[in-house]
């Protein structure tokens, strides 16, 4: 049973990175569950507690909408991991899953896999940085699903000089909530990037690129949107503590959306040789970054998944 | 700071709304789930019913008392089944510079004005900037504030906006009247510097249908750099969720559903904590629903102010 259990997680898209040893250590906390088509694994509103790792069948992923209604999100099968997503950022589970078919699969609780994202060793930073890919990936289906193109729109604008970040600047980032839990390490990450100051409508990332930086808006906002034709669909909105672009940056295919200051804004910037840097590097200024990055990149996914049920909401 | 509620459509149990599901418009006074804040400052309602004596004149209940601790209000919600209603409960910072009182309490509503205002929000700078807004405020109007508030002086300034003879008016005239006073605060707020991030979600209401705004001026700017702990850089939320009827199913408050929708509930926040059958409005945007043959019409714009 060890070994099938094993095989079963090392042939998942989260788990793929583990050695051996850590995936014995882990098959030993997971339990098997089998699901008949049409029965709920978890459903919308419910506490989130566990992770299913998803060996066989199909499953619906689904969230509610006003009047008694439902939207896809996706359907998973074998590899799949499942409700993991609730379980980094806390909370409740933002969506319903139902067994398309028979499925069975694997369940770990979140103690284990708390122990495991926040171990000191390698494996835990490669969970996260897989877990970080895993949810652009999503992202990147929820864009193409709300009409996401890569056809050039808006040129990027010139946002004018960069200026070294100033003390008030470091003291600001400090209380932001993607720079929140860096603690000492922040001064080492700060001195990395650059401030940008930008007028409202600098457009900063053009569809069909790969954007050249990674910004984390400082004041301001900008916001990411899905340009077709005249017509505007915002994704997100990046506040202060949250960034507007990751797709073309952290995965490979380019930017389905445009990024555009909405206000005026001052945005940390980081080069992308940096960026990518941070994201593989090792040390624990990257792992903090990683994790950063991670918990964005979930409420960027909350956030699109919200804006696609709004727009479903408001239908004709 | 501030908690508002709106609704169209279906004859639903006001007690409902103000009392049973468990983060009903009252509960949000003392537990609001996303701000963390007393919102002590009183209460107010605007209910109208399609079947009472003049029905375009609503119900009025205001009190400047803390409103859980209102015998009055709960035997009177216990009679009303309103088809429109727009309900406040005023936040202010704890302090006595705030001024307390009836004739700061939303949603206002003039004499034989068409439309009642409600807001969750404030002005930056409000004091520097309130009577730049006269010169666009019509002189019978300007009289006619009483109060210490900006949103009433945002109310007597869409009502400057809204056509003469207020008869007649239309979904569209009320979002025009929206977008121009909008547009009116920007430049007063330009021309005086101000720029710090300020709310303005605003909700009209005239009994038949609902405008309502979710939208923030200078958005993530803060002079000092420290908002509030609670408040932590978010954009002021606007939640609505739409359906046949308002009530319990089960185990749990819903919209229920149907070949079609007929009535929509716009809150700050959703008035139960399991909030997966409620959505967003959409930061920077206007929503705008109506009922027709008792069909519920409903549409949100952006607003690129």
């Amino acid at each position: 049973m060890g070994a099938y259990i094993e095989g079963a997680l090392a042939a998942s898209s989260l788990f793929s990175d583990l050695d051996p040893s850590e995936l014995e250590e882990l098959a030993r906390l997971a339990e098997p569950f089998d699901l008949p088509a049409g029965d709920l694994l978890f459903r919308q509103g419910d506490r989130a507690e566990q992770l299913y790792v998803l060996e066989a069948g199909r499953l619906d992923v689904v969230a509610r909408l006003p009047g008694d209604r439902e939207m896809l999100l996706s359907q998973v099968g074998a590899g799949d991991v499942l409700g993991e997503l609730s379980l980094v950022v806390g909370g409740t589970r933002t969506a319903s899953a139902r067994a398309v078919e028979t499925t069975r699969g694997l369940v770990i609780g979140q103690d284990a896999f708390s122990r495991l994202r926040t171990s000191l060793r390698p494996t835990g930073a490669a969970v996260m940085r897989r877990l970080s890919r895993v949810v652009c990936a999503r992202l990147r289906a929820r864009c193409d699903t709300l009409g996401g193109g890569t056809s050039p729109g808006a040129e990027v604008d010139d946002p004018g000089g960069a200026h070294a970040l100033q003390a008030d600047d470091r003291i600001h980032m400090s209380r932001l909530d993607f720079f929140a839990h860096f603690g000492r390490l922040l001064p080492e990450v700060a001195s990395r990037g650059v401030r940008l100051d930008v007028e409202r409508g600098t457009v900063l990332v053009r569809a069909g690129s790969h954007p050249d930086r990674f910004l984390v808006t400082l004041r301001g906002a900008v916001e990411a949107t899905i340009e077709l034709g005249a017509a505007r669909q915002r994704l997100r909105l990046a506040g202060p503590g949250r960034a507007p672009a990751y797709l073309g940056l952290l995965d490979d295919g380019p930017s389905p959306v445009v990024c555009r200051a909405r206000e005026t804004a001052h945005l940390f910037a980081l080069s992308r040789t940096d960026f990518a840097a941070l994201i593989d590097g090792h040390d624990q200024a990257s792992r903090a970054f990683v994790d950063a990055v991670t918990q964005d990149l979930i409420s960027y996914l909350t956030q699109a998944e919200r804006r696609q049920a709004t727009i479903l909401a408001v239908r004709p | 700071m501030c908690r508002v509620l709106a609704y169209v459509g279906e004859p639903v149990d006001l007690e409902d709304l103000l009392y049973r599901t468990d983060s009903s418009l009252l509960h949000q006074v003392y537990d609001p789930h996303l701000m963390s804040f007393l919102n002590l400052a009183g209460f107010g309602m605007m209910a109208w019913d399609e079947r009472s004596h003049e029905p375009s004149v609503p119900f009025v209940y205001k009190t400047a008392e803390i409103p859980t601790f209102d015998r009055n209000l709960r035997s009177l919600s216990g009679k009303l089944r309103p088809t429109s209603l727009v309900a406040h409960i005023r936040g202010v910072t704890h302090s006595d510079r705030e001024v307390v009182g009836p004739y700061n309490l939303h949603p206002f509503r003039w004499g034989d004005a068409p439309v009642a205002l409600a807001q969750n929000g404030t002005l930056s700078a409000f004091g520097t900037m309130r009577y730049d807004l006269l010169p666009y405020i019509r002189p019978e109007l300007a009289s006619q504030i009483e109060g210490t508030t900006d949103t009433e002086w945002i109310y007597a300034l869409v009502l400057s906006q809204l056509p003469t003879p207020a008869a007649g008016l239309t979904p569209e005239d009320y979002e025009r009247a929206l977008v121009a006073a909008l547009e009116l605060i920007r430049e007063v707020r330009v021309r005086r510097k101000i720029a710090d991030s300020s709310a303005l979600n605003l909700v009209v209401c005239d009994g038949r249908c609902l405008v309502a705004t979710r939208f923030t001026y200078d958005y993530g700017w803060h002079k000092d750099d420290l908002p509030s702990l609670a408040q932590r850089f978010k954009f002021v939320s606007l939640w609505f969720t739409s359906g046949s009827a308002y009530r319990r199913i089960g185990d749990e408050w819903v919209m229920g559903g149907g070949e079609h929708d007929r009535s929509l509930l716009l809150s700050s926040e959703p008035l139960t904590s399991d909030a997966s059958t409620w959505v967003e409005v959409p930061e920077y945007s206007m929503l705008t629903a109506w009922t027709e043959d008792r069909v519920l019409r409903l549409r949100t714009r952006d607003l690129d102010l």
